[in-house]
């Protein structure tokens, strides 16, 4: 065999082998989640940890936070009006437990409700030694209502692409119905299409 | 002296590219409000382009099958844009001391990376200058395998089929040499 012919076989060959078989995700590592890693176009973690961090800020800091302690919160509904599913519960969790650890707000569970009434029921019911039985009519009546609401625009033109989010985030005085705190945080992303493979 | 411009090119780059590639910090999302603006993109990916240098050395045969043909050491530098990690464009000078015969290429390089390899096949046309006598135009199709060293170095084998083009026939150049790539 010619020597040229031979060298040209053995890199057929040997790229050959290495297309043989299917890929895998593997070699994994731990990251640090708050480190910037944007894989594609979605709605990432990073821009729920950035709307997080600024409606927190923003909260802890508004003038709600008076005299007469933390005001307790109850979540309400975050809309997604964006074309992507988001899990809205995971923006909302991650704002609430950083309200909570600043000790600037409380919170009442509005998510555990039905489980919590129908323990009062259990309790009531005679199996529980009735001086440690809970039963309705001292839970905290929540002062405010947290509310978000999520858009999303989007502009694309050949290879480039920018995605434009607008979170907006509101507390209503349930006494009185006021508006008394909202904040927006805004972000855009610029995307240009790139090819990932041979 | 050539071959001791050409070991004291290679020292340099290898001296200079050996040290790790600074990719910088990564951008976070808890630093102070609108820090993160200007950072993004994707981790595992190499730089969306990139030049590099490759220099090589080893054979090439003139007319394999002509009487008399004798293989004769073969000096090559390319230069070249690497982009999206599969295409590169690259342009080249190459010597083929035997024959001295001076070869100025243009071509592109198509990778398919399968780390540490990198397989890649390339596309070159070029002027085949001798010492004495009239230039004339090659094609050099070429495959190679890459071993990838580190973000910045490869080394790697190269096989080159050149088809010069003359007025009455058209010669083969078979050119095998070995080289490594500097990335910047």
């Amino acid at each position: 065999m010619k020597p040229g012919t031979c060298i040209a076989l053995v890199v057929v060959l040997a790229f050959a082998v290495s297309c043989a078989g299917p890929r895998v995700f593997t070699k994994g590592t731990y990251e640090d989640p708050n480190t910037i890693a944007l894989l594609d176009d979605r709605f990432s973690e990073n821009d729920m940890q950035l709307i997080a961090k600024k409606m927190i800020q923003s909260m802890a800091g508004s003038d709600i936070v008076g005299s007469n302690g933390a005001p307790v919160v109850m979540v309400g509904k975050m809309r997604n009006r964006t074309s992507e599913h988001i899990d809205m519960t995971m923006l909302s969790d991650k704002v609430r437990t950083q309200l909570i650890h600043s000790g600037r707000f409380r919170f009442a569970d509005v998510m555990n409700r039905r489980d919590i009434a129908e323990e009062y029921e259990y309790q009531q019911s005679g199996y529980v030694d009735p001086n440690q039985a809970k039963g309705p009519g001292s839970q905290t009546g929540a002062e405010y209502l947290l509310t978000g609401t999520l858009t999303a625009n989007v502009q694309q033109a050949g290879r480039n692409k920018l995605i434009y989010y607008k979170a907006t985030f509101q507390l209503t005085n349930l006494l009185t119905s006021e508006i008394a705190w909202t904040d927006e945080k805004e972000i855009r992303k610029a995307y240009k299409k790139r090819h990932i493979g041979f | 002296m050539k071959t001791a411009s050409f070991t004291i090119i290679v020292i340099i780059c290898a001296a200079y590219f050996c040290a790790p590639l600074d990719a910088g910090e990564p951008g976070r999302t808890d630093g102070p409000e609108g820090s993160e603006v200007g950072f993004g993109g994707y981790p595992f990916g190499g730089p969306e382009g990139r030049f590099y240098i490759n220099p090589a050395f080893g054979s090439g045969i003139f007319d394999r099958n002509a009487d008399g043909s004798r293989s004769g050491l073969l000096y090559s530098l390319n230069l070249g844009y690497e982009r999206d990690g599969w295409l590169a464009f690259e342009g080249g000078y190459a010597y083929l001391s035997d024959r001295e015969l001076s070869i100025y290429s243009l071509g592109s390089r198509f990778d398919y990376n399968a780390d540490p390899f990198v397989y890649y096949v390339t596309t070159q046309a070029g002027l085949y200058q001798p010492a004495e006598g009239q230039s004339n135009f090659g094609l050099a199709p070429g495959a190679g395998i890459d071993i990838i060293l580190s973000d910045r170095i490869r080394i790697g084998l190269n096989y080159k089929r050149d088809f010069i083009f003359t007025d009455e026939s058209t010669t083969n150049i078979d050119r095998l040499f070995a080289g490594l790539k500097f990335y910047f």
